[in-house]
Parts: C-alpha cells; sequence; structure tokens
C-alpha cells in the first residue's frame, strides 16, 4: 500500500515508518487497523461539519424567511381607521396576531430541531412605530458532531419590517 | 400685590381678546382657516364669458394606400432565324443598271425692266403783286370822294393781256350841288403765271429671255447578260415561345376613412357668480387595496354644494342654473409612474342655483401631492366653473430594513382637509 502527501507527512510527523513499498511492511494489517482509528474521527469531523452545521444553516435560513415575512406582514397592521382621520399610524391591536400567523405558516416544525422562543420589539412603540423587529432562537440537535461532543447547535434569526408610503417619492 | 392683579387681570384681558379674534375669524373666513385655501376655483375672468363647443366631428377622408402584388404575366419569345443558302447558275440573268445624265432644253424667263420716269407739266400758279388802276378819275380825285367808294370784291381781271386777281372800289356819287361822279379802283394783289412742274411716274415693263437650263434624266434599264450567277435561296424560319415572367402590379386599395376632425366653435355667455363648498371624508384618503376595521375597500366620500347668485342683489341667480357636474381626480402616481384619471361623478343633476351631489370614490394607485381633484359645474347657459383641490391619495406597502433598523419616525400621511368653501 502507498501512502503519499498528507497521510505520508502525518505518520512520519508521528514517527511512523514510511512505507515505501517495503515488502517486510506490505500487507500488515495492524498498521491499517492503526491508520484508521487515527483518521477515523477526523472523518465524523468533516461529515458532521457537513452534515449538522449545514443542517443549521438550512434550518437558519429558514427561520429568518419567517422572521422577515412575519416582521413585513405585522407592521402592516396599522389602525387605518385612525389613520384616515389622524394622519398618523399606530399599530392595530391584531398585529401580534398577524406576526404569529405569518411565521407559523412559513415555519414547518421539523425533527431534530427546537424552537426556543420568538420574540418581537417595536421600535418607538405602537403610537410611533418606527420598525417591528422580530427575533427567534432555535436550537439543532446534532448527530454527527455529537460523537465529538457537540449536542447541539444554537441559532438566532432577526428581521426587522416598517412601512413604506407609496404616495412620497422620497421615502 | 395691587400691581400683580393687574398684570393678572391684563393677561387674562388680553387672552380673552385674542380668542376673540380667534373666532371672529373662524366665523368670517371658516375655508381660509380650516382649509389653508384648500379649494382652489377657475372661473373665466371679463364681462362676458366665452364657452367653447369646440369639439371633434367625424368626416371622410381619402387615404392613399396600396401594395405592390407579384403577378405573372407572358410575353412572346420570337426565336425566328435566317438560313443563309443558294447556288451558282451559269445562263442569262438580268442586271438592273443604274444610270442618270444631264439633258439641256431651252427654257424662258421674264425679266422686269419696270422703272420710273420723269416727266413735266405747265401749270398756272398766282403769285403776289400790288398796283393800282384808277378808271374814270386820278388818285387825287379817288382820295377827295373816297368816303363813297364801295368795295365790291375779289375779281378776275385781264390787264395788258395778263390774267390778274384784283380788288374792286366803286365810287358812284352824286353830290348835292348837282353833277354824277362814278370811278372804279382796281387794286392788283395776284397775277395768274404759268410754271413747269417736274414729277417721277412709274412705267411697267418686261420681257421673255430665252436661256439654256439642265435637267436630270434617269435612264436606268435591265440589262440581260449571260455568265455564273448566285441564285440565292435563303429564307426565314419563324418560331418563338411563350415566356412567364415575375411581373410587379400596383394594387391602390386608397379608401375612404373616417377622421375626426377638430371644429373650433363657441359663444359668449354671461359671467357666473357664486359658491362652491366641498366635504371630503375621510380626512386622508387610502387606495382601495387597504382595509377599514369593518373590513371594507378604503374609500373617500365627497359632498359639492353650489348656490349661484347675483353678486348685485345677492339674490339667487336666474339665469345660470347647473344642470351638469363632472368630478374627476388625477392620481399622480408616485416615482414618475404616471397619472391616473378616476372618473368621480359624471352626470346631470336638475337644473337649481342652490344644490348639491354627493359621490363615492375608490382608487387604484396611491398618488402623491400633485394629485389634484377637478370638479366641474355646467350652468344651462353654457357657463362652467371649475373647482380644484389637491388631494392626495396614500398607499403603503411593508418592507424588510437592515438589521441596525432606523431612527425615522412612523409614516405620517398626506392630506388633512376635509372641508373648504370658494367665492367666485
Amino acid at each position: 500500500m502507498q501512502m503519499n502527501g498528507w497521510a505520508a507527512m502525518i505518520l512520519e510527523k508521528l514517527n511512523f515508518k514510511k512505507l515505501h513499498g517495503n515488502r517486510e511492511n506490505q500487507g500488515s494489517p495492524g498498521n491499517v487497523l492503526i491508520f484508521t482509528a487515527i483518521l477515523m474521527p477526523l472523518f465524523i469531523l468533516l461529515i458532521g461539519l457537513v452534515t449538522d452545521i449545514g443542517r443549521a444553516l438550512v434550518y437558519r435560513e429558514e427561520l429568518n424567511k419567517a422572521c422577515m415575512i412575519a416582521a413585513e406582514e405585522a407592521c402592516k397592521k396599522i389602525d387605518i381607521d385612525y389613520a384616515q382621520s389622524s394622519g398618523s399610524s399606530i399599530l392595530d391591536s391584531s398585529f401580534e396576531q398577524v406576526l404569529f400567523k405569518y411565521f407559523e405558516q412559513n415555519y414547518k416544525p421539523k425533527q431534530n430541531f427546537i424552537l426556543n422562543y420568538i420574540n418581537y420589539d417595536i421600535a418607538g412603540g405602537t403610537d410611533n412605530p418606527k420598525y417591528l423587529e422580530v427575533r427567534c432562537e432555535g436550537q439543532v440537535k446534532c448527530i454527527f458532531l455529537k460523537i465529538v461532543g457537540i449536542e447541539n447547535i444554537k441559532i438566532h434569526s432577526q428581521a426587522n419590517g416598517r412601512l413604506r408610503s407609496l404616495s412620497r417619492s422620497n421615502e | 400685590m395691587e400691581e400683580k392683579i393687574k398684570k393678572i387681570i391684563n393677561k387674562i384681558f388680553i387672552s380673552k381678546v385674542f380668542l376673540a379674534v380667534v373666532f371672529l375669524i373662524v366665523f368670517i373666513f371658516p375655508q381660509n382657516l380650516f382649509s389653508d385655501n384648500w379649494l382652489q376655483v377657475d372661473v373665466p375672468e371679463g364681462s362676458s364669458v366665452w364657452v367653447d363647443t369646440s369639439h371633434w366631428e367625424t368626416c371622410a377622408v381619402w387615404v392613399n394606400d396600396g401594395y405592390y402584388k407579384d403577378v405573372a404575366n407572358k410575353r412572346w419569345v420570337d426565336s425566328s432565324y435566317v438560313v443563309s443558302q443558294g447556288y451558282w447558275r451559269t445562263g442569262e440573268y438580268k442586271v438592273w443598271i443604274e444610270s442618270r445624265r444631264f439633258d439641256s432644253y431651252t427654257a424662258y424667263r421674264y425679266v422686269d425692266s419696270s422703272h420710273y420716269e420723269t416727266r413735266y407739266r405747265d401749270v398756272e400758279v398766282l403769285i403776289p403783286v400790288s398796283f393800282i388802276i384808277f378808271e374814270g378819275t386820278t388818285s387825287y380825285g379817288w382820295s377827295v370822294y373816297s368816303f363813297a367808294a364801295k368795295y365790291y370784291g375779289l375779281q378776275p381781271v385781264t390787264y395788258n393781256g395778263e390774267k390778274y386777281v384784283a380788288e374792286k372800289y366803286v365810287i358812284d356819287y352824286r353830290p348835292s350841288r348837282g353833277g354824277w361822279i362814278h370811278a372804279v379802283k382796281w387794286v392788283y394783289i395776284r397775277k395768274y403765271v404759268k410754271v413747269r412742274q417736274y414729277y417721277s411716274q412709274w412705267v411697267s415693263s418686261g420681257y421673255w429671255q430665252a436661256y439654256i437650263a439642265y435637267r436630270l434624266v434617269d435612264d436606268s434599264h435591265w440589262e440581260t447578260r449571260t455568265g455564273r450567277y448566285w441564285v440565292d435561296t435563303s429564307y426565314r424560319v419563324q418560331q418563338g415561345y411563350w415566356e412567364e415572367y415575375k411581373d410587379r402590379e400596383w394594387v391602390d386599395t386608397g379608401h375612404y376613412e373616417n377622421a375626426k376632425k377638430w371644429v373650433s366653435d363657441g359663444y359668449f355667455t354671461e359671467p357666473i357668480h357664486g359658491e362652491v363648498a366641498v366635504q371630503k371624508n375621510p380626512k386622508y384618503i387610502f387606495t382601495k387595496w387597504h382595509k377599514d376595521s369593518q373590513g371594507n375597500d378604503c374609500c373617500m366620500d365627497l359632498k359639492v354644494s353650489w348656490k349661484l347668485f347675483n353678486p348685485e342683489t345677492g339674490m339667487p341667480d336666474a339665469i345660470n342654473k347647473i344642470d351638469r357636474l363632472y368630478i374627476y381626480e388625477e392620481v399622480n402616481r408616485y416615482k414618475e409612474k404616471g397619472t391616473d384619471k378616476v372618473e368621480i361623478f359624471d352626470g346631470r343633476v336638475s337644473e337649481s342655483s342652490e344644490g348639491s351631489v354627493e359621490a363615492s370614490a375608490k382608487f387604484d394607485f396611491a398618488g402623491g401631492i400633485e394629485s389634484i381633484l377637478h370638479v366641474f359645474l355646467y350652468s344651462t347657459s353654457g357657463a362652467s366653473v371649475h373647482v380644484y383641490f389637491i388631494n392626495p391619495i396614500n398607499g403603503y406597502r411593508s418592507i424588510n430594513i437592515k438589521k441596525e433598523g432606523t431612527a425615522s419616525d412612523a409614516n405620517e400621511w398626506l392630506g388633512g382637509n376635509d372641508f373648504g368653501k370658494v367665492e367666485f
């Protein structure tokens, strides 16, 4: 068995004999087992990075999308009667309901994923809603990284939404 | 202490005066205060108003039109040819000999010898002379009795064998002492003299003169010769065929089309005076895509009231009565997306100098402060009043903004006026 490149370098660093087609060492099953035992955690770590972290990134994107839509739809819920009579914007009481409704519609519960919380904040208050901030946190249960001691990956998402007037060209 | 009380009384008095002034302004100029000249009116100026009745008229107009069409035509292609052939033969043959000569002959021509000849003739002419001959007295005796002389005119007289023209005077006088005096005086003034007079006379004459002339005589003729000659038996073969070719043909599709023509027309009418009030609800208008608390589309309710009167008497106008209204809004969309025209009311109303119309409108598009609502009131006499005001239409959508957020306040909406009154 010929080993070149980075594997040969690692073995050299660890004071193992470099195998260069030496007939004496050829076909020795013990060496192969040792190599496999050393490299296995590295492989698992790599697979874990790809699958668990990749999964976390995908879930984070989905959460972000749900937050964005929820923030966008909820901030539209202004008291239109008040706006028609006073010319100012205040948030309608139904905005919270709309926020959660759109979040739920755009977030599908998944296995190995727990949504810790979803929260919102109104910058300026309901009487002067400058923008609506939607925040949420979730955790992804790891499958491969669990082997190397990482149980969960926490993900956070945040999105802001506000109104844009269609009658003012400078906004 | 007293000063303090005085100051308090003064403050109260000033505040009351201020309030009174404000109330007065409110009652006298309510539209100015509430609407800030929101409602505008546009009426023609002058003693009489031009009512423009210009319109489009449909008339037939000839339109030159057509196109080229490919057509298949036939033409005769002549492929005739000549077969040149013949043979030599020995024997007699005729040859045409071309010959010409000049023959002389005697010809005659007329020689005209007409000319002028100088000739003369003797004629009598009168020349002036001056001498006097007395008969039966002398010049002295004539001078004594000349008072009795009488003139007898010019007379031809022969004297010493010559002919004269003389004036004849005669004295035939019988004095009172007795006797008879008779004398004649001839005053010769012209004398006949013979004179030779020369003149030119045209004399016609001529004669025929003989001369030698020449003429061309054609004596061409056939001559019979013996020898070898070429007998030409050539002939022409007539043939051809019809060839098809493509040609372009103009197909005239000129026709009459109904075209619209602008006809300028109009007339003058009496000006219109009165006041128009506009009431709008709500103050801030939103597009129909936004729902109110009942879930209904947002809309605008409008009430237009008018009152026409005579400006001098203040009585209702007897001539002008409103019989038609046209209300529409030009929504000036944001980001230069154009103008959307929303018709709110276009119809007839019962003729009246005072009345009102209520209408409702929903708007598809949002528009900025350039959006204007127009109200046209048409009178029975043809005059019209144009009232207009700025009426922005609010619309909004939601957006996601950056995570840092924004410090700008929540949206304030355009509009705010709900009542206006204007006089014209």
